[in-house]
């Protein structure tokens, strides 16, 4: 039977058509009849189904029936698209044999597709090229073809045209699928070792694993333990995905599936990790484990105080879902009890954020993300921080380390004079340029993850008109002539409101933060006066002059309900506030203060 | 049993004018075509009778025609509908019956036929005594007008009456704003109405404003015209007693008063608002419809605007009569709703006395004189 298993992934850029694509499969295979097919069948969440982005699929198993006459069983085991999320990537390709390349035939390869491509060829992944939206007006897909060959080197003339959505080329993919994609190897009689490539949290049977049986098998009622921790675990449920959750016996060598075993946290499944049995235990992991470390951390506190304890609940359940996700209790003298909170990157904070909004109803303020600092101190001794309330007195910093990170820009070349402007007003170093095809450019640079954090993608997207493409890995820390800049309303310093900038940048940052705040918090009932400084030293200020008119003149019997409208609105704008001593401040004040280009 | 009368205020809408002002965005149409009015008043009768058959146990304690520009109607006209409102409901002798008058739509004779039929107060619309001011806000008259129509109040001893001006005009400074006040007392009203010019985003004024046409005052010469308006007006013996409004004592309006003390009004017309029962509605405001419908024995279509519950009905009683300067009595409001006003909205009051904008005494709670320009900051926290 292994000889007919073929386990495979679809590596491709945000909108290059993988959902879709991954519907078609289901549908033409069957996994689906036309009534259960909803759009994006694997989109998990509501969350990504809505903002047309798939941070990932959940696996599904395919049978298919070959023009060999013979019947495959093909499992689909999806990577995140995002580089938030690129060491899931690594995992979800290490449980598979072969990937398909899926570029759109209007948009060419993208710098994330790219890196993702190249950790495939890495782990030795039969790659399959796709060129999708053939159907598109603007499609080129010899082009297309041409930049695949030329970069990563895969025979054009291999290279498969399609059209996800009107179907076309579905059935070329899954016959290439089957015939170039070799069959896993392993032993079923070896001791046993499965790759957790995904888990989540379910509230009745517990953390749930996505596993891949490289050796050996796995049987109901077994146990097992986790290789990183030493854990034991009985298990208590297996299965395969068809799409629906439906129960075996075993999992043999080769197979992908789920397995539960009453894990109470999902830590203790971690991606990446190797499962095997207690009774032949393998004597070594497989390979590539590493634990995943956040590395942009923010403040998140409840607009109410007293939601407090909500918040700890819903970040407790959250937790129980994704691994990744850090927070401790901090306090802020200005916005009381919070939690500090570590994310895999930005895009992870906001979906983390949104989803304690929405399914939690809790109205949060987040303050400026932070990466981790490397302090050394004048005693040699070295401290991390990653809150700018924690920054030592500068009498006591001997030098600054901050986190840089390499990353990978490809844009139409004649773009390339505006993307490097970027990179250097974003205190980049220029490190290679290489041409991919005529027209097409590929730009290496060292950035630091602080500057790349906010607001460089969408500078990148707004100068390139959408064109360009990145992708970026931590690098490592180097020194940086880094202080800390207090910003003070009403001669207060407001905590949250603390950043951290390069010595270079920040008069006319601390200027531009202080204009900033200036039109957005409302006029008040007294003069509010917004300072930046550093230590002692005022660096930029700006007021906000009192409020004077705030009245509705007339109300009589024909217009009360109208002026009544009016108060409503002004009162949910009020919910919107902090109230920071006798001042009142926006929430979105708080993420603000390091996003000025992005809003003005 | 004895069923006490429930007092309501009544409100006759018409909604016609000569010109419509730039600045106005109630329901009016530019017409003042006889026949029209005619019709619209035949109308309007009809629904006051239709209305007499429903109603029960209520009386009549002011009359109020408001518009638009109800001086455009005919005496027949006024005493056809204050006829008919005395017929089908019971009124009280002293109620206080309003005509607003533009001074240019009004002579000797017709006040004279309008005091006959019944009226007894009389709201101008002067707005301001500068020529160029009116002319920059589109009214029809001029300040020679309102000059006239004051001097046939004093010959006819008529003593109620009110001058609404309106501050806050593009290009007026405030010393052109104390002129006007002075010229205003210097014409001896019982009554002015200061209201700050504020356009309804739908007014044509406002689309000047947004395309730099014109130029509205800053909001603090609006701040500080209304600081003069309170001394002055004070110091020549006008007690302030809402936020725009300002009466020599005995001569408040009554009728506006009902809407600040959340009590009943019934709205007849085109467009026009009831409140009676703790629910709001309002007649669809199209006047062609309006008129065949009444005429030929059907309703007018009302929408429901608000059937509040008794929280809301708390929240509206305080927002409004925070608006007065007396303010609201806690102990009355308590024992009318049966709450606890002070536990229920405690945080709020604490914190806007604490800035000031609010005071608390001998069981009254009202704005400060900082809180009156401000007070939608106080009233928004006693929303619903």
């Amino acid at each position: 039977m292994q000889n007919n298993i073929r386990n495979f992934s679809i590596i491709a850029h945000i909108d290059h058509g993988k959902s879709t694509l991954a519907d078609r499969l289901l549908q033409i295979t069957g996994a689906l009849s036309d009534r259960e097919m909803k759009e994006q069948f694997l989109d998990k969440m509501d969350l990504e189904r809505e903002k047309g982005i798939t941070i990932k699929l959940q696996p599904v198993r395919l049978n298919y029936q070959a023009k060999d006459g013979q019947n495959y069983i093909i499992n689909l085991i999806d990577t995140p698209g995002h580089v938030d999320f690129s060491y899931e990537v690594s995992r979800s390709l290490a449980a598979c044999e072969g990937a398909l390349l899926v570029v759109d035939a209007t948009q060419g390869i993208e710098a994330q597709t790219l890196a993702n491509v190249y950790m495939a060829m890495d782990l030795n992944l039969e790659i399959i090229g796709v060129v999708n939206k053939i159907d598109l007006p603007g499609a080129e897909p010899d082009t297309v073809k041409e930049e695949m060959e030329n970069v990563l080197g895969i025979d054009k003339n291999d290279i498969i045209p399609i059209s996800a959505k009107l179907g076309v080329g579905i059935d070329q993919v899954l016959e290439a699928i089957v015939n170039n994609i070799p069959p896993p190897a392993g032993d079923d009689d070896a001791p046993l070792q499965a790759l957790i490539f995904d888990s989540y949290f379910d509230p009745y049977k517990g953390a749930i694993c996505y596993i891949r049986v490289k050796s050996g098998q796995i049987v109901k009622g077994q146990m097992i333990k986790m290789m990183s921790s030493g854990k034991e675990f009985e298990v208590s449920d297996i299965g395969i995905l068809s799409p629906y959750m439906t129960e075996v016996e075993s999992l043999k060598s080769g197979e992908v599936g789920f397995l539960a075993a009453g894990i109470k946290n999902v830590i203790d499944t971690k991606v990446g990790d190797t499962i095997t049995g207690t009774a032949h235990p393998a004597q070594n992991p497989l390979s590539g484990y590493q634990e995943v470390k956040p590395v942009v951390f923010c403040g998140l506190y409840p607009l109410e105080n007293n939601d407090f304890e909500r918040l700890r609940e819903a970040l407790e359940k959250l937790k129980l879902n994704d691994a990744s996700l850090l927070y401790e209790p901090e306090t802020s003298d200005a916005l009381g009890f919070g939690f500090r909170c570590g994310f895999l990157g930005l895009l992870h904070l906001e979906i983390i954020k949104e989803r304690l909004e929405r399914e939690y109803n809790l109205s949060l303020l987040a303050t400026a993300p932070s990466v981790i600092y490397k302090i050394i101190l004048t005693d040699d001794s070295e401290v991390l921080v990653q809150n700018p309330n924690h920054w030592p007195a500068p009498q006591k910093i001997d030098r600054v380390l901050e986190p840089f990170v390499k990353a990978v820009i490809m844009v139409p070349n004649d773009y390339v004079g505006t993307v490097m402007e970027l990179c250097q007003e974003k205190r980049g170093q220029f490190l290679t340029l290489e041409y991919l095809t005529t027209h097409r450019v590929m730009v290496n640079y060292k950035l630091p993850l602080s500057e790349i954090l906010y607001d460089f993608f969408d500078g990148l997207k707004s100068r390139t008109r959408g064109y360009a493409s990145l992708d970026y890995e931590i690098s490592g820390y180097e020194v940086s002539d880094l202080v800390k800049m207090d910003i003070m309303l009403n001669g207060e310093i407001v905590d949250a409101l603390s950043y951290i900038v390069h010595k270079e940048k920040a008069v006319y940052r601390a200027r531009a933060v202080v204009e900033r705040l200036r039109k957005i918090i409302p006029r008040q009932m007294y003069e509010v006066v917004v300072q930046a400084g550093i230590g002692s030293r005022i660096i930029a200020r700006e007021s906000v002059k009192a409020l004077r008119k705030d009245v509705l003149a007339k109300c009589y019997g024909g217009d009360i309900t109208r002026k009544k409208k009016l108060l409503e609105k002004q009162k949910e704008g009020k919910k919107r506030m902090k109230q920071i001593g006798h001042i009142e401040v926006p929430k979105e004040a708080f993420m603000t203060v390091l996003n000025i280009e992005a809003n003005d | 049993m004895v069923i006490e009368a429930k007092p309501v205020g009544v409100y006759i809408h018409i909604p016609f004018c000569k010109n419509k002002c730039i600045y106005c965005d109630f329901y009016s149409v530019n017409n003042s075509d006889e026949h029209l009015l005619n019709d619209y008043c035949q109308a309007v009768i009809c629904e006051i009778r239709a209305a007499s058959e429903q109603l029960h146990n209520i009386l009549v304690t002011t009359i109020f025609f408001g518009g638009g520009t109800p001086s455009l109607l005919n005496s027949r006209n006024i005493k056809g509908i204050l006829d008919t409102i005395k017929d089908s409901f019971p009124v009280l002798p002293t109620a206080e019956i309003t005509v607003e008058a533009n001074p240019a739509t009004i002579d000797a004779p017709k006040m004279d036929q309008y005091l006959e039929a019944g009226v007894n107060r009389f709201s101008v619309g002067a707005q301001s005594f500068s020529d160029q001011e009116l002319s920059v806000l589109g009214r029809i008259h001029k300040a020679d007008d309102i000059l006239r129509i004051v001097e046939l109040f004093h010959k006819k001893k008529i003593k109620n009456f009110n001058l609404d001006l309106i501050y806050g005009i593009p290009g007026q400074s405030i010393k052109r704003w104390e002129a006007n006040l002075t010229k205003a007392i210097d014409c001896i009203p019982a009554h002015i109405s200061a209201y700050l010019l504020q356009l309804g985003s739908e007014t044509v004024m406002a689309r000047m404003a947004a395309q730099n046409i014109i130029e509205l005052c800053d909001e603090n010469t609006e701040a500080e015209m209304y600081e003069r308006t309170i001394d002055l007006l004070s110091g020549c013996g006008f007690r302030h007693y809402e936020l725009s409004n300002f009466s020599r004592p005995e001569f408040k309006c009554q009728h506006n008063l009902i809407y600040w003390r959340g009590e009943n009004y019934l709205g007849f017309g085109a467009g026009a608002v009831s409140y009676i029962d703790n629910r709001r509605f309002i007649n669809q405001p199209d006047l062609v419809d309006y008129i065949k419908n009444l005429t030929s024995g059907k309703k007018q279509a009302v929408e429901e605007l608000e059937n509040m519950t008794m929280k809301e009905q708390v929240s509206d009683t305080i927002i409004l009569g925070l608006r007065l300067c007396e303010g609201i009595n806690i102990n009355e409001l308590n024992q009318r709703y049966s709450i606890n006003i002070e536990k229920e909205y405690g945080k709020a009051i604490d914190n806007n006395i604490q800035k000031g904008l609010l005071n608390y005494k001998n069981g009254q709670l009202f704005l400060t004189r900082r809180g009156y320009f401000l007070s939608n900051e106080v009233l928004c926290h006693f929303i619903a």
